[in-house]
């Protein structure tokens, strides 16, 4: 596919390049990416890597930035921090990209961060962590819902349910670990109180004995804290032991792999996420209806799958690069930097981007959605 | 000629351990190989069985080349070896160990050599069931034995039959030996207690640094006042 | 007591698997000396395998059929490579080359089936049993019964048969197995073969419960190292038993102390076994009069 794919990003460029005249002389505006297309965030960095090729090469189709064509450089960083921060100083230093875009996982970002405040590149984060952006780093900006959004979503819902007594499960990994974390944090405040806190290994292939533990914990909601294929396992074995408490996974869980890898225990488990993951229930006049559809249309007709919330998070940040370079109408890294921070009211498949000098994230909990599976898709709960 | 060994040599690395041996068995006999410690003789017998390659030189069994042939091939033409220090499995049974010997030849020929080793030597019988590792050295050395049997020798290895056995048991050996030779079995026995081996064999070799350095009937041999000085004690 | 039982049906499900990894450990072990860190790997061609031959649409016996083959030619080529090696390379080396190989292993099975995470429905489908109380999937039984089935098969075979007595024999003195005119090449392939079908088994067994991808079979290689560790490298039924008790551990630390550390504590009691039997709480003590 990406073969195909760059041919026809070389065709078009080809035939843009024949065309607008006004743009024969300007060199391609260089994105530098990394993602984890292999290693334990692969399920993240596909997504990533499968929507920057597609829509680069749209958005080139399209004009590109006032002419100037992308020409994309991408890397994989193979879920390794240290891999990450060598691919960023080859970006920058050797390619000489002039926006960096990437880290699908919260360690690989902040690997990264020392070079690009170093070098003074604006650099787009993919990862969840709010971390990345908490405080506020002059040349980072990031797209993704943070585990902390998550998590105030998910006690917002359980709030108006009348739910308290939450139980906890999570796993080893970095992401894991952030979510219990904010999880413990945010539940005094928000009037929770979590009765279990349970925990898995990473290659564990059973948790009954840890749902068990839940069970007799009088706990009214089950939030599993964790990422990828671990939560299919959770979910097969929540269905196994019969346990009727509300099962809520967070925006590490947020894509179809999760509903085909758990089959039927999938269903009724609710995931928060961008509003795209149930993209048949979003509304015409939602103000993010038309960028969300552009994503799921042209991604489906790709690839012949349902986009996830991780191919929203590098849709987004392309199409940020791209407002903020025509913004900027030049590609100096300073005035470049300054225009994203300038971005207002700026509608993206995870919600209204609104950045400011003590925002590079842009978006509230508001923006999220809670997702539950019904007959193998997910649809929205009001 | 059952064996026929010419210019035979062998090394460890660089170091040569066996040098141009030759050497003859005629079948139904029974040939001493003599010498003192290091000359060479166990690495002469594991080149015969092929657990060492030769450097040089060639081995021919029964009117065929075997000196490439696999270990565990020359079992099954008919060269057997009962190694030095017995080499039994010992955490297998006596009678487990019994018919590993038999590993080559057809299953339905098995109970039958049974048969024949426990007459041979009755004590395997009552220790049959038993661990190997806890048997005796004698008995060790005649399991060893009895193991080697099982595959239907034309030709016997021993080395060293006698090292660490107390006098009586080395005599009942070598009385096995003498017997099975009666039988039409032929044996190559190498040994450090020379009077002994020379005592039953027919024909000898001497082996020093590697080299034959004299051969002849074994009678002969013992009677050579060079040989009696460096090797009877004498 | 319901949670104990399913506590316990927990770590005995999982013990099994560990166990028959951890036979694949053992039976290399005692035949080479080699400790085989691409054991693991087994695993996951079994699951993975199957699962990808299940998606072209193939019936459950030929997908089970295609992921054995695949898996025992990537047992004789490793064969081919540690045994040749093993001529003139030092242990720790060749411990080193079946790391290697089981790092090709997961590139291998990453170009052939994906990154994603497979399974294959269990034979008996997806509804747990309910016997006191206590959930239980139909495929932990299946598990349980297999494993005991595969160490009584393997106990037959090597106490029973000319090729699995020449194995044994083998594995106590090479020297002394050609010099009965046992083909120790063969030994030693017949050796990978065993330990990757094992694998693949333990791999067939758990992917319908778990779910598999590229770089599952790592977690197994501990596991099933650790079990065999446990029970004493060289005996079937002690490694069985290291593999059931290492899962019981885990799973009741998890249930009744922590599970943040029910790996710690099962870690904890292998190096507290290894300081006071270093040959495994069911090994022998090797008999020293040869």
């Amino acid at each position: 596919m990406s073969i195909i794919n760059r041919s026809l990003a070389v065709l078009g460029l080809v035939l843009v390049t024949c065309g607008a005249t006004q743009a024969q002389t300007s060199k391609p505006i260089k994105v530098g990416v990394f993602v984890a297309v292999t290693g334990p965030g692969s399920f993240l960095g596909d997504a990533s890597k499968k929507t920057f090729e597609l829509y680069t090469q749209q958005f080139n189709k399209n004009g590109g930035v006032d002419g100037r064509q992308i020409e994309l450089v991408l890397y994989d960083s193979k879920t390794n921090p240290k891999e990450a921060a060598s691919l960023a100083r080859k970006l920058i230093d050797q390619d000489q990209v002039d926006v960096l875009i990437g880290a699908n996982t919260t360690g690989e970002a902040m690997a990264v961060v020392p070079f690009v405040e170093e070098a003074n590149i604006p650099f787009i984060a993919l990862a969840g962590g709010s971390v990345v952006v908490d405080p506020v780093k002059k040349w980072v900006f990031k797209t993704p819902h943070t585990d902390q959004m998550s998590v105030e979503k998910i006690y917002a819902q359980l709030r108006k349910e009348k739910r308290s007594k939450v139980a906890l499960l999570s796993g080893a990994a970095g992401y894991d670990q952030s979510c219990r974390k904010n999880a413990k944090e945010l539940s005094a405040r928000l009037g929770i109180d979590i009765v279990s806190d349970e925990q898995h290994g990473s290659g564990d292939t059973d948790v009954t004995t840890q749902l068990t533990k839940i069970r007799g914990s009088g706990a009214d909601a089950l939030i599993y804290c964790g990422a990828g294929a671990p939560s299919a396992l959770v979910a097969r074995n929540y269905k196994q032991l019969g346990l009727t408490l509300p099962l809520y996974m967070t925006v590490g869980v947020a894509s179809q792999a999760y509903i085909e890898a758990a089959g039927p225990a999938a269903e009724g488990s609710r995931v928060t996420g961008s509003a795209i993951l149930a993209f048949a229930d979003m509304m015409q006049d939602d103000p993010i209806y038309n960028v969300s559809r552009s994503l799921h249309d042209g991604y489906v007709a790709s690839y012949k799958e349902e986009p996830s919330a991780f191919s929203g998070y590098a849709y987004d940040a392309l199409l940020l690069t791209v407002e903020a370079l025509r913004r900027a109408g030049t590609t100096d890294k300073a005035k470049v930097r300054d225009a994203l921070e300038g971005l207002k009211n700026i509608p993206g498949v995870n919600g209204i981007y609104n950045f400011s000098a003590t925002d590079h994230l842009g978006f509230s909990a508001d923006s999220m959605w809670i997702v539950e599976v019904k007959d193998g898709r997910y649809r929205k709960v009001d | 000629m059952l064996l026929q060994v010419d210019g035979l040599s062998c090394r460890y690395g660089r170091v040569s351990a066996v040098n141009d041996v030759s050497l003859a068995v005629r079948e139904g006999t029974i040939v001493a190989i003599v010498g003192s410690n290091g000359a060479g003789k166990t690495t002469l017998l594991r080149t015969l069985s092929g657990i060492h390659d030769a450097a040089a030189g060639c081995i021919v069994f029964a009117g065929s080349d075997i000196t490439r042939l696999a270990a565990a091939k020359r079992v099954a033409v008919g060269l057997v070896q009962v190694p030095e220090g017995r080499q039994i499995f010992g955490a297998l049974s006596v009678e487990e160990n019994l018919k590993l010997g038999a590993y080559t030849r057809p299953a339905n020929e098995i109970s039958a050599g049974l048969e024949q080793v426990f007459v041979l030597f009755p004590v395997l019988a009552e220790r049959r069931a038993g661990e190997a590792g806890a048997l005796s050295g004698g008995e060790q050395q005649m399991l060893a034995i009895g193991r080697a049997l099982m595959a239907q020798p034309r030709l016997l290895l021993l080395d060293e039959p006698s090292l660490g056995l107390a006098p009586m048991m080395v005599e009942f050996i070598l009385e096995k030996i003498v017997e099975l030779n009666r039988r039409g079995l032929s044996v190559v026995v190498v040994e450090q207690n020379a009077s002994l081996a020379l005592e039953i064999a027919h024909d000898a070799y001497v082996l020093e640094t590697g080299r034959v350095v004299k051969s002849g009937e074994a009678c002969a041999l013992l009677r050579d006042p060079a040989v009696v000085e460096a090797y009877l004690g004498g | 007591m319901v949670d104990f039982l399913q506590f316990l049906v927990a770590g005995l499900s999982q013990g099994a698997i560990y166990a028959l990894v951890g036979l694949g450990f053992s039976v290399i072990y005692r035949a080479t000396h080699i400790v085989n860190f691409a054991q693991g790997e087994f695993v996951m061609i079994g699951g993975l395998g199957t699962a990808g031959a299940l998606s072209f649409a193939l019936p459950m016996p030929l997908a089970i059929l295609s992921a054995l083959v695949a898996g025992c030619v990537a047992a004789l080529v490793l064969d081919l490579i540690v045994i040749r090696l093993a001529r003139f390379a030092p242990a720790l080396l060749l411990i080193i080359v079946t790391i290697g190989a089981s790092v090709a292993l997961r590139g291998a099975a990453q170009l052939a089936w994906g990154r994603n995470f497979h399974s294959i429905p269990s034979p008996f489908g997806s509804e747990p049993l309910h016997v006191y109380g206590v959930a239980i999937m139909p495929q932990v039984i299946l598990i349980l019964v297999t494993t005991v089935g595969a160490v009584v098969g393997l106990q037959w075979f090597f106490r029973r048969t000319r090729f699995g007595q020449a194995m044994l024999a083998a594995a106590i003195n090479p020297t002394a197995a050609s010099l009965v005119g046992i083909e120790l090449r063969h030994v030693y392939t017949a050796t990978f073969l065993i330990a990757g079908l094992l694998g693949m088994i333990a791999g067939l067994l758990i992917t319908p419960l778990a779910m598999v991808h590229f770089e599952s079979g790592l977690a197994f290689s501990l596991k099933g190292f650790a079990a065999a560790i446990l029970g004493g490298l060289g005996s079937v039924p002690g490694v069985v038993a290291g593999g059931l008790l290492l899962g019981v551990v885990e799973s009741l630390s998890a249930g009744y102390v922590s599970s943040a550390y029910k790996d710690a504590i099962a870690f904890l009691l292998i190096i507290v076994v290894l300081l006071t039997r270093p040959e495994g709480v069911f090994g022998r003590r090797s008999t020293g009069r040869v």
